[in-house]
């Protein structure tokens, strides 16, 4: 990034998305749902839909983290972007050793035959080796237009939540939450200058403050309206701003 | 003393993660990067992956921001990225039964916990006779049914009940999917003797989901040897599957006549007294008394099958454990709220057009338009026909919505789809899957 001040090393708190990160206000269930997940004997498997913004990838990443050693947390949207399902046995040689597996935007494979096999054969081989499955998606596990039927009905014996987005109350807690993680001090009027003016989604929050992050360093700065606005109108309105709807 | 090539290749990778970790992110770090090990040989940092699919995970996407770390840190040092030995993978918690024994079926599987009712009762008396005379009653026995009828219970509760009788009895249980990787793993290592050894010396044989053998070709042709070995051998062959065995598309005809040798039963939906009946023994199983009314509660709202059964009351479980509260009527209501304000909009006129659509992948404003040809048409008679079963809305009122068509437009949709259901497999499926989606 340029920027005109301080040069900016690669050393900032990157904040990982913890579990005691996560605001449960509304979603108490499901946060202890998730957190009895990693305790014995917990759920075996658990679905989470909500709309993206909800914080279903917090969760699972943060779960993921929790799990420790080997528990992988894979976004399908973003897998099956990438290329075709992977063979049934390859991914069940190496995800079934797995501690815990987090399966994210499972509802974007939703019609692709060769990955819901791939789905149902890890949801069998966890369910037969009794290991916990934490899987979410925007669509609930009857609302997504799975085409196995095998599938699907597996989806639905799974525990379910649907988590509820943050009001604007939350959104503004959890706004300079992030900004403290990082070890920057956000004002209330500043955090909502930024949900008022800028986006209220939290996966784009977090990327702003990410940004203001590097500049307040370089510039030595404070972060007032005044230099959240010059930094973001330099940057270019929306430039800036990830693709709509990117998660949490 | 020197160190060994393994040990300044750990020093070397756990510096360059110390770097890799300020550039991307901990799931990613954690899920990727952290089974890696590191050999340093000469010039050379080889870094191991515990197997293919986390080797071809990092080469596609890593590799490049490996390298180019490693450049920084340590010049001159060239990466390279190859299959190391896997991993030990982990115990699984060994509170719980052990699900892995030679076997592989799940001891609570049983007959006792299998509910008996309309739906069923034929393939119970089978499958009692079958476990009393394995390989003399029905032979191979073949359950077939929709998703989440309790095939798969069925199928183990004979093998449990072999077992009972004769606990020397080699029994095995196998999904479809698990007795493709053993073949797939016995011809990669060479050992497809002993493979066939292994299942060709079985007293019963239990294979569930033979629909997932479709277009199989080298599968098919493996399962047909065995299938005949055991079978002249007079063991037990138990197949389940989710449709008639004529009915199984790209499965080998000398297949699909074996396995109507024997007995074929078939598991219907069940009705609300057996729905009822599930719930209040699977309630049972997780120790909980339940009301009665509660049981009826969720089997009267719950349609489709016993998984969603399941999941309904895991729900109202964990609901009544996390707040804290008796297990009644109300707590049932409560925790059920999301799904049962799901189900009531999913199944309005609006969203079921918009579901069609999506599920054909036309557009939503197709179901209005005026336009007759066979990929808009037939979606939309299967829209109109859809609303006629689950909406009470009259004939007149769902051609209106539909472009403003006359109710016997709509009359002669349903009756071609129902038609079209009974001689097409696949517009049975599209139907089944549809009224699934709207969680009907």
């Amino acid at each position: 990034m340029n920027t005109d001040g301080q040069l900016v090393l690669p050393l900032g708190l990157r904040p990982q998305p913890l579990l005691q990160h996560f605001s449960t206000l509304g979603n108490e269930e499901a946060v202890a749902a998730v957190r009895q997940m990693l305790s014995s004997p917990g759920p075996r498997c658990l679905y989470l839909s909500g709309p993206g913004g909800s914080g279903k990838s917090h969760l699972l990443q943060g779960a993921a983290l929790a799990a420790g050693p080997w528990s992988p947390y894979l976004d399908l949207a973003d897998w099956a972007r990438h290329g075709a399902a992977p063979s049934v046995q390859e991914a069940l040689q190496s995800l079934g050793s797995a501690v815990l597996l987090c399966l994210d935007g499972v509802d974007a494979v939703a019609g692709k035959r060769p990955w819901e096999e791939l789905l149902f054969a890890l949801y069998n081989e966890r369910l037969q080796s009794q290991r916990p499955l934490l899987i979410a998606g925007r669509l609930g596990p009857r609302s997504a237009p799975w085409r196995l039927a095998d599938w699907g009905s597996r989806c639905s014996a799974c525990l379910h939540y649907a988590l509820h987005l943050p009001d604007d109350e939350q959104r503004l807690a959890i706004l300079q939450q992030m900004a403290r993680q990082r070890g920057l001090f956000l004002r209330e009027d500043a955090a909502y200058y930024l949900l008022r003016h800028w986006t209220r989604d939290l996966g784009q929050l977090e990327q702003i403050i990410e940004q203001l992050d590097n500049q307040s360093w370089a510039r030595q700065r404070e972060l007032s309206i005044p230099f959240i606005r010059s930094c973001l109108t330099a940057a270019g309105q929306g430039a800036h701003l990830p693709e709509e709807g990117a998660s949490r | 003393m020197a160190q060994s090539a393994a040990e300044s290749g750990d020093a070397l990778w756990a510096t360059l993660c110390t770097h890799l970790q300020q550039s991307i992110t901990a799931q990613q770090f954690n899920t990727w990067l952290r089974p890696l090990r590191g050999e340093l040989r000469g010039d050379e940092l080889q870094l191991l992956a515990p197997n293919a699919f986390v080797l071809d995970w990092v080469r596609g996407r890593l590799l490049t921001q490996l390298q180019q770390t490693l450049a920084d840190i340590a010049p001159g040092i060239i990466l390279t990225l190859d299959l190391g030995e896997a991993a030990a993978p982990p115990a699984p918690p060994s509170a719980s039964p052990d699900l892995r024994q030679n076997h592989k079926l799940n001891p609570t599987f049983s007959f006792q916990s299998y509910v008996e009712g309309k739906s069923n009762q034929l393939a119970v008396a089978a499958a009692k006779q079958v476990a009393e005379h394995p390989g003399r009653s029905y032979n191979p026995l073949y359950i077939y049914g929709g998703v989440g009828l309790g095939k798969t219970h069925l199928m183990q509760a004979v093998g449990n009940a072999i077992l009972g009788h004769n606990p020397q009895a080699q029994v095995l249980y196998v999904s479809s999917e698990g007795f493709i990787m053993d073949m797939v793993r016995a011809l990669q290592h060479n050992t497809i003797n002993d493979f066939k050894q292994r299942y060709r010396k079985l007293d019963a044989l239990l294979i569930d989901d033979i629909q997932f053998f479709a277009g199989k070709d080298r599968t098919q042709e493996e399962f047909f040897h065995t299938f005949n070995a055991l079978f002249d051998g007079q063991r037990q062959i138990i197949i389940t599957c989710d449709r008639y065995p004529k009915e199984v598309e790209r499965l080998e005809e000398r297949l699909q006549s074996r396995f109507g040798w024997g007995l074929t039963v078939a598991i219907e939906p069940h009705d609300l007294e057996t729905r009822m009946a599930i719930v209040l023994c699977k309630a049972e199983e997780s120790g909980i008394d339940l009301p009665h009314e509660v049981a009826f509660f969720i089997a009267e709202k719950i349609r489709s099958h016993v998984r969603e059964l399941e999941g309904a009351l895991r729900r109202v479980i964990a609901h009544a454990h996390f707040s804290h509260q008796a297990i009644d009527l109300s707590t049932a209501k409560d925790a059920l709220r999301d799904l049962i304000d799901v189900q009531k909009r999913m199944i309005s006129l609006d969203n079921i057009q918009k579901v069609v659509a999506e599920y054909f992948h036309i557009r939503a404003s197709d179901m209005q338009s005026k336009r007759r040809s066979r990929n808009i048409a037939r979606p939309r008679q299967v829209a109109m026909c859809i609303t006629k079963e689950l909406t009470n809305h009259s004939l007149p009122e769902i051609g209106e919505a539909f472009g403003g068509r006359d109710h016997t437009t709509v009359l002669h949709a349903c009756r071609q789809i129902e038609k079209l259901r009974r001689e097409d497999n696949g517009m049975e499926e599209d139907y089944k899957n549809l009224l699934r989606i709207l969680g009907a």
